[in-house]
């Protein structure tokens, strides 16, 4: 039995002000329109309700492709904008009954808003990546040529020292890095690093980081990385940035890890 | 090799041309599912309306689908997104 009932998807908001871009279909292929809540435009779709009901998030709580073409067209949808303005994006899920309903949610967040739009204001988000390339297999040889019991327990011990040794080495590069870069930026945020059977990669990822670069101090920020991928400080290293993203991870609450106490 | 195969062709392309050894890859060109979902669903303003109180846990969602991911090479050909459609 279907109805006609819908919900509203709101993607984030725009400064009213902003030009808007044209906009490619959003979630499930739904038109995308900006909806006016003062002082902001809300970037919505209008979704049938037995599709994207909570029930139906429950539903597909293990479903990677449905979520994963939610996300992407989300995604889609604020990566089209941030080429027109600042956006300040919402989190998944963001359904609403109505756009009353939604009016009410925006208007009741007013505070964060203002505050994420302020602190995106003519800024876009930039990630880097570094992971470990330096992993060399010599000292298990060692290891595997001992002739005795004693010989072979202090070969390991020997090497899982120079392991520990090797893995702070690459963790204090990757640190190196990471506020070296965030030294030309208005924010810098560490995340958890990916699994390599999430990320795809053999190596493990050593920092997966995001910054917040100021919109004129892009073709900057990209040099600094090139010159760090390319120079001493990431020897052992991969460094790769991607960008620019909506600022997804600056526009919720600021986080703890931000350059200030970075010591 | 399992690992989220899923890659997103989006809007926009930015030129490189500044790295040799470097990737400097472009968030719009080349997109994973996993690095998608870490900021869709993990950062963003969280703003509650009365229907998203229905959907309990975000992060209970969250973890399921990262267990679905793994061994994600068939998610490529399932999710529509990659099905020729240009943005």
């Amino acid at each position: 039995m279907s109805s006609d009932r819908v919900l509203i998807h709101a993607y984030g908001v725009l400064e009213r002000r902003t030009g808007l871009p044209e906009w490619s279909p959003g979630i499930a292929g739904a038109p995308v329109h900006a909806v006016d809540i003062d002082p902001y435009l809300a970037i919505t779709s209008v979704l049938p309700y037995e599709e994207f009901e909570p029930a139906a998030w429950e539903r597909h709580a293990d479903d990677g492709p449905w979520l994963g073409s939610i996300a992407t067209a989300h995604h889609r949808v604020l990566q089209a904008a941030i080429t027109a303005g600042d956006v300040v994006p919402f989190r998944l899920p963001s359904l609403y009954g109505g756009v009353d309903a939604l009016r009410d949610a925006v208007n009741g967040q007013a505070a964060q808003i203002s505050q994420a739009m302020e602190r995106i204001s003519d800024r876009v988000e930039w990630a880097v990546k570094v992971y470990r390339t330096d992993e060399s297999g010599e000292a298990d040889e060692e290891s595997g040529s001992a002739r005795t019991g004693r010989d072979y327990l202090v070969a390991r011990s020997r090497e899982q020292q120079a392991r520990a040794e090797a893995d702070t080495l690459v963790h204090d590069r990757a640190r190196a890095c990471y506020d070296r870069i965030g030294e030309i930026c208005v924010g810098a945020v560490r995340n958890a690093p990916q699994d390599p059977v999430l990320s795809g990669r053999r190596e493990p990822m050593v920092l997966n980081a995001a910054f917040l670069v100021d919109r004129a101090g892009q073709a900057d920020f990209r040099g600094l990385v090139d010159e760090i991928a390319q120079g001493p400080m990431s020897e052992g290293l991969s460094v790769e940035a991607s960008g620019p993203w909506p600022a997804y991870n600056f526009a919720s609450m600021p986080r703890a890890d931000s350059r200030a106490d970075s010591a | 090799m399992a690992g989220v195969q899923l890659r997103v062709d989006a809007s926009r392309r930015l030129q490189g041309g500044l790295g040799m050894s470097v990737a400097t890859t472009t968030a719009s060109s080349d997109v994973a599912l996993v690095d998608l979902l870490d900021r869709v669903i993990g950062g963003g303003v969280v703003v509650s309306g009365d229907i998203v109180i229905g959907i309990a846990d975000v992060d209970l969602i969250y973890l399921g689908l990262r267990l679905v991911l793994a061994p994600a090479h068939e998610v490529e050909e399932s999710v529509g997104l990659t099905r020729g459609r240009t943005p």
